[in-house]
């Protein structure tokens, strides 16, 4: 049987984020909705340094946009999920609800303390 | 309103690599955008908080990229500027000139060593920058740590196993070689850097008057 590619929780987070902004996840919006929705104020060096990372890994496709004057002439890059990334995303999560199952009254004590 | 100069250099710097001009302009872009929201004043000091906490992430990546490589590259570095000493005083035993020891009181000495080490430094801090593109940075604060391994080792046996005397001058006169060779490589890695974020931001004014 071939093991499942799990990912890193950075590395799923990124994705999902990715997934949720569709065709423009950028530097800038995937910040702001890591900071809005996980609460996780990440540098934008480190979130670049996880989608190197993914991209590497056949996770992600990037392409770069046009440069706007308040970026300093500098081109946006934008991502997007590939089919493997999503597969990663799938098998990821399926490993975690399979490992949850039977925990759920573990967990509720765990979220109230 | 531009972002702070200061700051912006340090991103300018950490940021330069081909593929990373995007984390400068997110960070640019972010900057406006706050204005507007938290003011000037607050701004600028989050921008100043950015381009710290960016620098040591863009670090991180750097280092972790290639380590075998720049450790490599480093090491042959090391190798190149210890060498180019090694034969100068290898020459000088083999004529009958004062041994190694002597150079701490041998002021003339002293002057062609720290000649010959300026040059075998910066050197090979500009052929090991030229190696690695992107990682220039990461090059030169390898290159200190292989020194640091290198040379430690070698220094508790000249001072302990040896016993030489005096051996704070002798600690001294190497750990001051060392230091110097370390600063003088460090140039020549960001003077590579310089040209090549140089490089870049022509390209960028192009494109952006195109």
């Amino acid at each position: 049987m071939k093991t499942p590619r799990l990912l890193g929780g950075f590395e799923n987070l990124l994705l999902l984020v990715i997934l949720r902004l569709d065709d423009s996840a950028y530097g800038v919006a995937i910040r702001k909705e890591l900071l809005d929705e996980a609460e996780k104020d990440v540098a934008i060096g480190a979130i670049y340094t996880g989608l190197d990372r993914l991209e590497q890994k056949g996770f992600v496709h990037s392409w770069s946009g046009d440069p706007t004057p308040e970026r300093g002439g500098r081109a946006k890059k934008f991502y997007r999920v590939t089919a493997q990334g999503k597969k990663a995303l799938q098998e990821t999560h399926r490993a975690v609800q399979r490992l949850s199952i039977g925990l759920e009254g573990r967990l509720t004590t765990c979220l109230s303390l | 309103m531009k972002p702070p100069a200061i700051p912006s250099a340090i991103l300018n710097f950490f940021a330069s690599q081909p593929d990373f001009p995007a984390v400068a302009g997110d960070i640019s872009e972010e900057f406006h955008q706050r204005i507007q929201s938290s003011g000037p004043q607050a701004t600028k000091r989050w921008y100043w908080r950015e381009a710290v906490r960016n620098a040591l992430a863009l670090t991180w990546r750097e280092l972790r990229r290639t380590p075998v490589r720049t450790t490599l590259v480093a090491f042959g570095c090391f190798l190149a500027v210890n060498l180019a000493t090694a034969l100068y005083l290898e020459t000088r035993y083999w004529f009958n000139l004062p041994n190694p020891i002597e150079i701490v009181s041998n002021q003339n000495l002293i002057y062609v060593l720290i000649l010959l080490n300026f040059t075998a430094s910066v050197v090979m801090g500009w052929i090991g920058a030229k190696l690695l593109p992107g990682r220039e940075w990461a090059l030169a604060l390898t290159y200190t740590l292989v020194t640091a391994c290198l040379t430690l080792p070698g220094l508790w046996y000249l001072m302990f196993a040896l016993e030489q005397d005096p051996p704070l001058r002798v600690a001294a006169a190497v750990i001051g070689g060392h230091a110097f060779r370390q600063s003088i490589f460090w140039l020549g890695c960001v003077l590579v850097r310089y040209v090549n974020i140089r490089k870049h931001s022509s390209i960028v004014s192009a494109a952006k008057s195109a």
